[in-house]
């Protein structure tokens, strides 16, 4: 399980499960984690334990709903990367984007 | 020195003696994590300075500056997922802060036997997320087709005189949508029952919208299991299958973890 985001290299494993070489788990756990899958457990199930300090963010749901807003940048500029990277062909470049798509959850906005 | 403490999570000591530490940066980006022994559990946190960590900064930030947030979100997710791949691990909630050491040791010294349960229950176990969506249109033609009380209601609209059938069209359309809703909770519920014969435990959590999930289809179903790390594979292949036996009537399987065990740490009360 990795994360997506800002400034990290964008290594994309397809969900093959036909593969023989990787197991289920292996697989699943080499896919990208979408941000708003962090924020729910981080922000909301994370173990309580009485501190100094807890920061606690007000409205999750919200702050939910800002996110996207800023996964979509975060989309653009990573398929913005990956268009511009030479050893990408463009079928490889689908698949990518596909499965960016679907690790953020946010629409196709792009027509095949 | 006079700095903050930041928690990450709790391990068992004897684990923490006799595993290698991994060397992971601090929340600051700066600094290193290091293991506080306190009793039968150790601490595993970083230290950061105040001044710049102050809880009016850190509130500003959470609350205003999302790139931060997310940043540091994933910091505090992917140190405590490596930790969990080496420890059995209680993970704390983001930006857990203490003032100095001695508190952060009364405050897991008051827990400590809660803490010790908790690292049972979970030693050996993973935590996985299965997320089960509908396309809602697909599903509806099913059911529109193969529900007995919608094709006995049709069967009698066609007996009904033109203007007749209007109304009553409506009216089957609504009873196709309440069919539908419990054709998603029918099938969901028994995913889950079926799941969780090879799992410990299932928490059922809130679906998202699709506001919140950017997604077409429809979220039925949210749950966490706690799987014996045995199990996992076939718990998996247990989803891959419903996926491929589902996939063209609407119905789609996301599995993801493992998960450092947030869900099933909880002792708070």
């Amino acid at each position: 399980m990795r994360r997506q985001g800002l400034g990290q290299p964008i290594i994309f494993l397809a969900f093959q499960s036909e593969d023989e070489y990787m197991s289920l788990r292996e697989s699943i756990e080499n896919k990208d984690i979408a941000l708003i899958d962090i924020l729910d457990v981080i922000l909301d199930k994370g173990v309580a334990l009485k501190a100094d300090l807890v920061i606690s963010i007000a409205g999750v749901d919200l702050v939910y709903l800002d996110l996207r807003l800023l996964i979509a940048s975060v989309e653009s500029l990573v398929q913005a990367k990956a268009g511009n990277r030479k050893t990408v062909s463009s079928q490889e470049f689908d698949i990518q984007r596909e499965e960016l798509i679907d690790a953020t959850g946010q629409p196709n906005k792009w027509k095949d | 020195m006079d700095g903050l403490i930041y928690l990450y999570g709790l391990i068992p000591t004897k684990e923490a003696s006799e595993r290698t530490f991994p060397s992971l940066k601090g929340f600051d980006g700066e600094g290193e994590l290091y293991a506080i022994p306190i009793g039968n559990i150790t601490a595993i946190v970083c230290n950061l300075d105040s001044e710049i960590y102050s809880e009016e900064s850190i509130k500003d930030k959470t609350n205003n500056d999302m790139e931060w947030l997310q940043e540091k979100a994933f910091h505090h997710h992917e140190t405590v997922l490596n930790l969990s791949k080496i420890f059995t691990i209680i993970p704390l909630k983001f930006c857990t802060l203490y003032i100095n050491q001695a508190s952060l040791e009364t405050a897991v010294l008051s827990n400590e036997a809660k803490m010790m349960d908790t690292l049972a229950l979970i030693t050996g176990n993973e935590e996985w997320n299965l997320k089960i969506y509908c396309d809602d249109q697909v599903l509806k033609e099913q059911v529109s087709l193969s529900n007995p009380a919608i094709e006995a209601k049709r069967a009698e609209i066609s007996q009904l005189p033109k203007g007749k059938q209007f109304f009553e069209k409506k009216k089957l359309d609504s009873l196709i949508e309440s069919e539908l809703e419990e054709e998603k909770n029918k099938v969901s519920e028994k995913i889950h029952a079926q799941l969780q014969q090879s799992a410990l435990k299932g928490n059922v959590k809130r679906t998202w919208s699709n506001n919140v999930t950017g997604r077409k289809d429809n979220m039925t179903w949210n749950c966490v299991y706690l799987i014996s790390t045995s199990n996992v594979e076939s718990f998996l292949e247990q989803i891959q299958q419903y996926e491929k036996d589902m996939k063209e009537t609407g119905w789609h399987f996301e599995a993801s973890g493992p998960w450092p065990a947030y869900h099933f740490s909880s002792f708070s009360k």
